[in-house]
Order: C-alpha cells, then sequence, then structure tokens
C-alpha cells in the first residue's frame, strides 16, 4: 500500500538528491575549497630530501596564502614498505583518518606516492585537486590523468650521472653503483631504463643492495678510472639502524675514488656531488600551484611542466681529496665548502706578518751589510797597524843598527881570534892539541851565539800576528836593556833597571813587549839630549799592582812633558822631534791596549816625565 | 926591553872575546893580564912592565872612552888600543885625539892586531925612553941647591952674570962659581944644552918666573 510516508520519504530523497546534485557538478566551483593541504610524501621520515621538501611546502604554502590553511603531512615511507598489503593498510588508515577532514587540495612526492594516490583517490577525495612533484615522465604516460590534476614533472637521470662523472674525473671508465636497486628506488624508476643504453659508455659495477660491510670494502680499492654513484640506501635487513644521511659518510670514509650523489643534501658528508636534485626548487613550485588551486583556479590552467630541479653542487673538500680541478666542473656550477685559503683567512695577519718579515729581513740584511763593512773596516785597520808596527820595528832596528853589529861582532871577533891562535898552535912543532880542541869548543859556542842574534833580529823584525805567551818579565826587560845598551852609552845615558824581587810571569806578546820598552826609551833618550851628561838617567822599573796586574815605567830626567801636551801625547802623528814620525807612542799605546793593559804618562816629581804601562800577570800566577 | 916582558893589558866586558884574543896573544908570544871591566882595572894599576892596553869602547860600567880619560890623569903612560864591536866614526875621532894610540874593529885579523901591538909597544918603548930621560934631567936639576936653582933660573932666561949678581944681592964671581956648578951638575957643556933642558922641564912656562923671585 502506497501511503503518504514513502512518497514524504521519497520526496525527501529526491530533494535531498537534488540538492546534492544542485551543489555537485559545475555549481561546485562556485563553492571555496576547504583551506587545507594535505601532503603525501613518498619518503622516509628521517630522509633529509623529504624533511626539506616538507618543510618547504609548509612554510611556502603557509606565507603564500592570506588566509590560514591546515596542512596535513603524510610520509608513507615508500622505499621502506612497499607491499600490495602495505598500501591496502594504508588505504584504510588514510580513509579513517581523514574522514571527517575536508580537504582542498592534495600534494603529492614522489611517483610511486603519485600511483598510489590515484588509485585511492576516487574512493577517499573524490574531487580534490592534485599537485605532484617529482614525478618522471614514464610514469606519467603510464596512466590517464584526470582534469583536476597537475604538478611538475621532474626527474633524476641516471644520464646526468654519467655526465657529472665524466666531469670529474677525465678518462673515466667505470662507474660502481651503489644503493637500492633502480627498480626498487621510488625516485629512480627510471633509471633501469637508462642502465642498458648507457652501459656502450660506460661499465658499470653493480654493488646495489649489497651489505653495507661488503660495499666498503669493495669501494676500498677501485682503479683510477673509477667513480662511486651512491643514490641511495633504504635501510632494510641488518641496515635498518641506518639514518639515511649516515650512509654517504661511511661510504665516503672508506672509498678511494669520489663519491657522486645526486641528492642535494648528501653533499657536506663526503660526497664530492654531482647534478643533484634540490627538494626545496621543487617544493616552491609545487606549493604555488597548490597555493592556485585552493583559491578556486581549475588545474586545467596549469599545464604539466617539465621542470629542472637539478643543479650542479659540488664539495670542494672532496675535491681536494681527489685532486680535481675546478676547471673541468660544468660552467656554473656551485662549489660548497671552499675552504677560504690562508690567503683569505687570514688576510691581514699575513700582511703583517709579511711586512714584520721584510722588515726584518730588511734589518737583517743591512745589519750583515754594516757587519760586512765593518769587518772590513777591522781587517783594514789590523793590516795597517800591523805594517805600521813592522815599520816602527824595522824603523827602531835600524836605529839599532850600531848594537846589532856590536852584538854580532863580539862573537865574530871572538871565532877570528880563536881561529887565528889555533894555527899558530898547530903550526907549532909539538902543537898542543888540547887547547886547540877548547878552542874549537869556543868557535862553535860562539857561532851559535852569532846565530841567536841574528834570529832574534829576524824574529823582532818580522812581520807577524800578536801571539800571547806567559814568560819572566824581568829577563825580557834585562834582554831589551842590553840591546839598548850600546845606544844608551853612545848617547852618554845612564841606562839602570829597578826590577821586581822575584820571578814574574806576565801574559803578553813578548816582541811587541820589547817593542813599547825600545819605543820608551828611545824617547826617553832623546828627551834628555839636551841635558847634561851625568844628569842623563834612564830608569825601568816593575811594580806589582793588585794580584793581576803588573806595572812597568820607564823613568827619565829630560825636561818632563808640557802640560798641554799630556793628554794629546799618545795621538797618532804626535811627535815634537824634528824627525819624528809621531808614531811610537800611539804605537806603544795601541799594543799595549791590545795586550789587555793601560799606558799613560805623568810628570815627576823632581823633574822628568813618566811613562807607565800595566800588563795582565799570567793566569798561573794572578789569584 | 925585550917583548917577553912586556904584559899586554886586555880590558874587555865579553868573557869570549877577552879569552879568544889572549889565546891569540899568549900563542903569539905575549904575556897577558885580563880585566872584565875599567873599574877592575882601575883597582890593579899595571906596575912598571913595559906594555899596552886594548880597551873594548863599549862596556857597561865604565866606558872605554872613560877610561881612557881617568888614565890620561893618572899620568899613565901605557898606550891605548881601542878595539870595538862598531866602527863609530866620531867615537873613533875622539878616542884619536885624546892620545889613543890605534882603533881596531872586531873581528881583527891576527896580522892587523899584532902590528898595533907592536906599535904600541914601541911607541911604549920611546915614551919610557922619553919618560926616563925627563926623569933623570928632573933628577939632576932636583940636585941644584936653592942658590943655584935660582942662578939657572936667571941664566936660561938669558940674563947676564952682571943683572944676576946684582938681582941675588951677590958678586959676580959668586955667580960664575954657581954656573960652573950648575953646569957640572946638569952634565951640560953650554948654556944652550940648560936652555933645553929648561924648556923640557917646562920651566920656561909663563908663570914660572915666580921661582925667580924667591929670596
Amino acid at each position: 500500500m502506497i501511503d503518504g510516508g514513502v512518497v514524504g520519504m521519497l520526496l525527501r530523497w529526491v530533494l535531498v538528491l537534488l540538492i546534492t546534485t544542485a551543489f555537485a557538478g559545475p555549481a561546485a566551483a562556485a563553492v571555496p575549497l576547504p583551506r587545507s593541504v594535505l601532503i603525501l610524501d613518498g619518503t622516509d621520515t628521517n630522509s633529509p630530501w623529504g624533511l626539506a621538501f616538507r618543510s618547504t611546502i609548509q612554510s611556502e604554502i603557509s606565507e603564500g596564502s592570506k588566509t590560514p590553511v591546515a596542512i596535513y603531512s603524510e610520509v608513507l615511507e615508500l622505499g621502506r614498505f612497499n607491499s600490495p598489503r602495505y598500501q591496502e593498510l594504508l588505504r584504510t588508515f588514510l580513509r579513517e583518518k581523514y574522514r571527517d577532514k575536508p580537504i582542498g587540495t592534495i600534494v603529492v612526492h614522489g611517483a610511486l606516492a603519485f600511483q598510489i594516490l590515484l588509485r585511492m583517490r576516487d574512493e577517499l577525495w573524490p574531487g580534490v585537486p592534485v599537485v605532484f612533484a617529482f614525478v618522471d615522465r614514464q610514469t606519467l604516460s603510464q596512466v590517464s590523468l584526470p582534469p583536476d590534476i597537475t604538478g611538475t614533472m621532474s626527474q633524476l637521470t641516471l644520464r646526468s650521472v654519467v655526465a657529472a662523472a665524466k666531469a670529474l674525473v677525465p678518462n673515466l671508465k667505470r662507474i660502481a653503483l651503489v644503493g637500492t636497486r633502480f627498480d626498487k628506488d621510488p625516485f629512480r624508476l627510471q633509471f633501469t631504463q637508462e642502465l642498458s643504453s648507457l652501459a656502450n659508455e660506460i661499465e658499470f659495477i653493480d654493488l646495489m643492495d649489497l651489505p653495507l660491510g661488503e660495499v666498503q670494502k669493495r669501494v676500498a680499492s677501485l682503479s683510477e678510472d673509477t667513480v662511486v654513484y651512491y643514490s641511495n640506501i633504504y635501510p632494510v635487513g641488518q641496515q635498518t639502524t641506518l639514518m639515511l644521511g649516515d650512509v654517504v659518510p661511511l661510504l665516503a670514509r672508506e672509498s678511494n675514488r669520489p663519491v657522486l650523489t645526486d641528492n642535494e643534501k648528501f653533499i657536506g658528508r663526503g660526497s664530492v656531488g654531482g647534478i643533484v636534485g634540490i627538494p626545496e626548487l621543487m617544493a616552491i613550485e609545487s606549493a604555488k600551484r597548490a597555493l592556485r588551486l585552493l583559491d578556486g583556479e581549475p588545474a586545467s590552467q596549469m599545464p604539466i611542466a617539465a621542470l629542472d630541479f637539478t643543479r650542479p653542487v659540488f664539495d670542494w673538500r672532496q675535491m681536494q681529496r681527489f685532486s680535481i680541478d675546478e676547471d673541468r666542473l660544468p660552467p656554473g656550477s656551485e662549489i660548497r665548502f671552499r675552504s677560504p685559503s690562508i690567503w683569505e683567512q687570514y688576510r691581514w695577519q699575513l700582511i703583517a706578518i709579511s711586512a714584520a718579515v721584510i722588515l726584518q729581513a730588511g734589518v737583517i740584511f743591512g745589519l750583515l751589510f754594516e757587519r760586512r763593512r765593518r769587518q772590513t773596516a777591522e781587517q783594514e785597520s789590523r793590516k795597517r797597524f800591523r805594517e805600521v808596527v813592522h815599520l816602527n820595528r824595522t824603523a827602531t832596528a835600524g836605529a839599532l843598527s850600531a848594537s846589532i853589529a856590536h852584538e854580532l861582532n863580539q862573537p865574530l871577533g871572538a871565532i877570528l881570534c880563536n881561529a887565528e891562535a889555533a894555527e899558530v898552535l898547530l903550526a907549532r912543532e909539538t902543537p898542543d892539541l888540547a887547547q886547540v880542541k877548547d878552542i874549537l869548543a869556543d868557535i862553535r859556542r860562539d857561532d851559535r851565539r852569532a846565530g841567536d842574534v841574528i834570529r832574534h833580529l829576524r824574529g823582532l823584525l818580522k812581520r807577524r800576528e800578536i801571539e800571547l805567551q806567559e814568560f819572566e818579565l824581568g829577563n825580557t826587560i834585562q834582554a831589551t836593556l842590553n840591546i839598548l845598551q850600546p845606544e844608551a852609552i853612545r848617547r852618554g845615558v845612564s841606562l839602570k833597571s829597578a826590577p821586581l824581587q822575584g820571578a814574574v810571569q806576565v801574559r803578553a806578546d813578548q816582541v811587541q813587549l820589547q817593542q813599547v820598552i825600545l819605543n820608551l826609551l828611545t824617547n826617553g833618550m832623546d828627551a834628555m839630549e839636551a841635558c847634561s851628561p851625568e844628569k842623563r838617567i834612564l830608569v825601568v822599573e816593575s811594580v806589582l799592582v793588585g794580584n793581576s796586574e803588573v806595572e812597568i815605567a820607564v823613568l827619565d830626567t829630560g825636561p818632563g812633558i808640557p802640560g798641554d801636551r799630556l793628554d794629546g801625547i799618545f795621538e797618532t802623528f804626535f811627535t815634537t822631534k824634528p824627525q819624528g814620525t809621531g808614531l811610537g807612542l800611539s804605537i806603544a799605546r795601541t799594543i799595549v791596549e791590545t795586550n789587555g793593559g793601560k799606558i799613560w804618562a805623568e810628570n815627576r816629581a823632581a823633574g822628568g816625565a813618566a811613562f807607565r804601562f800595566t800588563l795582565p800577570l799570567a793566569r798561573a800566577q794572578a789569584t | 926591553m925585550t917583548e917577553s916582558s912586556a904584559i899586554i893589558h886586555v880590558v874587555d866586558d865579553d868573557p869570549s872575546f877577552r879569552n879568544a884574543i889572549a889565546r891569540l896573544l899568549i900563542a903569539s908570544g905575549y904575556q897577558v893580564a885580563l880585566y872584565e871591566s875599567g873599574d877592575q882595572f882601575l883597582q890593579n894599576p899595571p906596575g912598571v912592565n913595559p906594555g899596552c892596553i886594548l880597551l873594548d869602547i863599549r862596556m857597561s860600567g865604565l866606558s872605554g872612552v872613560e877610561l881612557q880619560e881617568r888614565l890620561a890623569r893618572l899620568n899613565t903612560i901605557l898606550p891605548i888600543v881601542f878595539l870595538t864591536g862598531h866602527g863609530d866614526i866620531a867615537t873613533s875621532v875622539k878616542t884619536i885625539k885624546a892620545g889613543a894610540e890605534d882603533f881596531l874593529t872586531k873581528p881583527v885579523p891576527k896580522t892587523t892586531l899584532l902590528e898595533a901591538v907592536d906599535r904600541a909597544l914601541k911607541r911604549f918603548a920611546e915614551k919610557r925612553e922619553q919618560y926616563d930621560r925627563l926623569s933623570d934631567l928632573r933628577l939632576r936639576v932636583s940636585a941644584l941647591t936653592p942658590r943655584e936653582k935660582a942662578v939657572f933660573a936667571s941664566v936660561v932666561r938669558g940674563r947676564l952674570n952682571k943683572q944676576i949678581a946684582h938681582e941675588l944681592g951677590t958678586s959676580e964671581r959668586t955667580v960664575k962659581a954657581h954656573r960652573h956648578s950648575i953646569m957640572q951638575k946638569l952634565r951640560v957643556r953650554s948654556v944652550a944644552e940648560a936652555v933645553s933642558i929648561a924648556e923640557r922641564l917646562g920651566m920656561l912656562e909663563s908663570g914660572s918666573e915666580a921661582v925667580v923671585k924667591s929670596k
């Protein structure tokens, strides 16, 4: 029986249907979409790529929208989980989860995720526009796209990996492939096909799906013409503890050849780089489209575009490690982690240090130059001094030729008398041979004596370096007096010595000391020339000073030294004598000072001059 | 005077030369006395033997020249031959002027040495003779009485007897008697000879007239 209740219910249902269909369909376009976006990301939760993509999308959408947008994101981890059962569960899970959550736009990331979405969409999110990212051409060509889907088609290619590898290694022949097998890699499904076509150019070493330990061993001994390409290892089995980003450093550490990647997030932890995909770029593009869809723009107005989100990016440090020349890189390459050269880092310090070093070097050179000049000058002056001393000595010797002749003629005279006496004796009938023997012995002795005189003379006259010796002072003074004695007598000068009691050992150059005494005595005799004979007295005395020096004095009874001359008397070329060289006293001073003493002149209280100088005692004696 | 009694005095401070020259002189027949310094020689005067002195001109202490001067003051008549190791012209001239017999340089060959020694000894002989003669003359003069000495002094000055008698306050005859005695004592035969003696004894020098005036 049809009653009014049923008709009413029917009418109600028709009304609802009408209303519903009135709202559905084209009129629905006039109704704004819910301000909510669902991100379906096929990567793993801890994938750096995925993280970058999602965070960029979220910030782009939030900032790009005038009104608040609710953002949901689901990380599907299709690399790790990819069984039909899992997909079933996903569908159920998502359906229940988002039952009461109206979604305005879906952003799907990755080819596998895209495929799964397409299968679920009609049930879960019918009519919700979709933006896809990072889906390859091949996948797209295998589906019939509904009208409210837009997106950017982009992909990684094995070819660009090879291109990057060839740029890095000039004579590239092989590429070791490390990672999950391409047909299981949601982002590299298309590589499988490329492999076969590229096999003509490159020999591929297949290390895919091997345990990490095994891979590490294999990449440790690769040949020079090889590179390693690391795609992605989705940890399965024993490797589940691995963080996705951690594989690269482990790999790079063991590998003896550069490790290329195409994932921008792997650069900086050991990969040399390559032509890498940059997720942020993808995300930005996808966010733009999503916002437009949310604002009601139909997807048909946003044609699917094929965009390249890869850039050549390289790690400087790895380039240095493998001596890769920067000039080989493709133009426009970004080089990261370029450690500033020492120059760039410490430019000012380096400049300051260089300046300081150059300055110091300059000073050092200047000093060395000065030193050289000074040494030359010193050498010159030493040479001059030696010459002058020598001259002085020879001059003195010339003046003493009288005493020299006398010294020699004594033994020679004795020899002659002895020889002639022997002749007379031998001419007798019975010669006294014993006496002849004595005579011959005496001749020999006198000959030696003459030889000694000559040797001594030659020693005095030789040009010589200073020779410090330790010798008895009194003996040397007496020897000097003996040399001068004949001259003193000739000039009517009384020559005396007042030596020290006991032996005194001094340390000096013996010949030079004699020269000083000779010079002083000669001066003294010259000074007393004008005196009357009995008043010409020249004394040489020695006295100990402390326990380290001895003072020798030459005292005359001449007119003394005029007060105004006392200072300059030791200067070179100072002389009061008409034939004086003015060198005797200055030489005496130089000799005394070189031998470690001092020399000075003073006037004696009773008249006459006193020339005094000191000499160091021999070390054994000095206490 | 034979050579064997002559003594050569060698004064030299160099022992080896001293001994050598002594050897040579002794081998040549002379007697030698050695002195190592002028002082030593002065302390040991030579005595009456003939001889000469060989003197080194440069010695410490009393130099040869000084010694010569001292000896001259002592009126020694031993001739001096200088020996030296160095021929200094100024000194050699000085010594010769002061009366040195000769000047030799060492080394001295035997012939030169002995010739010089012989000359020196001859000179000594001459001097000795002269000296002896003078001594003799002096002796004769000293035999005169004071009166006779006065007469002698006047006679050699060319005074006439008459003048002498008047000066002395005596007679001419007495003067003549004195003259006779003087001639006898002096052993001369003429006034000229007497004058010669007076002259030789230096009585005719000015200032010696004081002798006449004595009364």
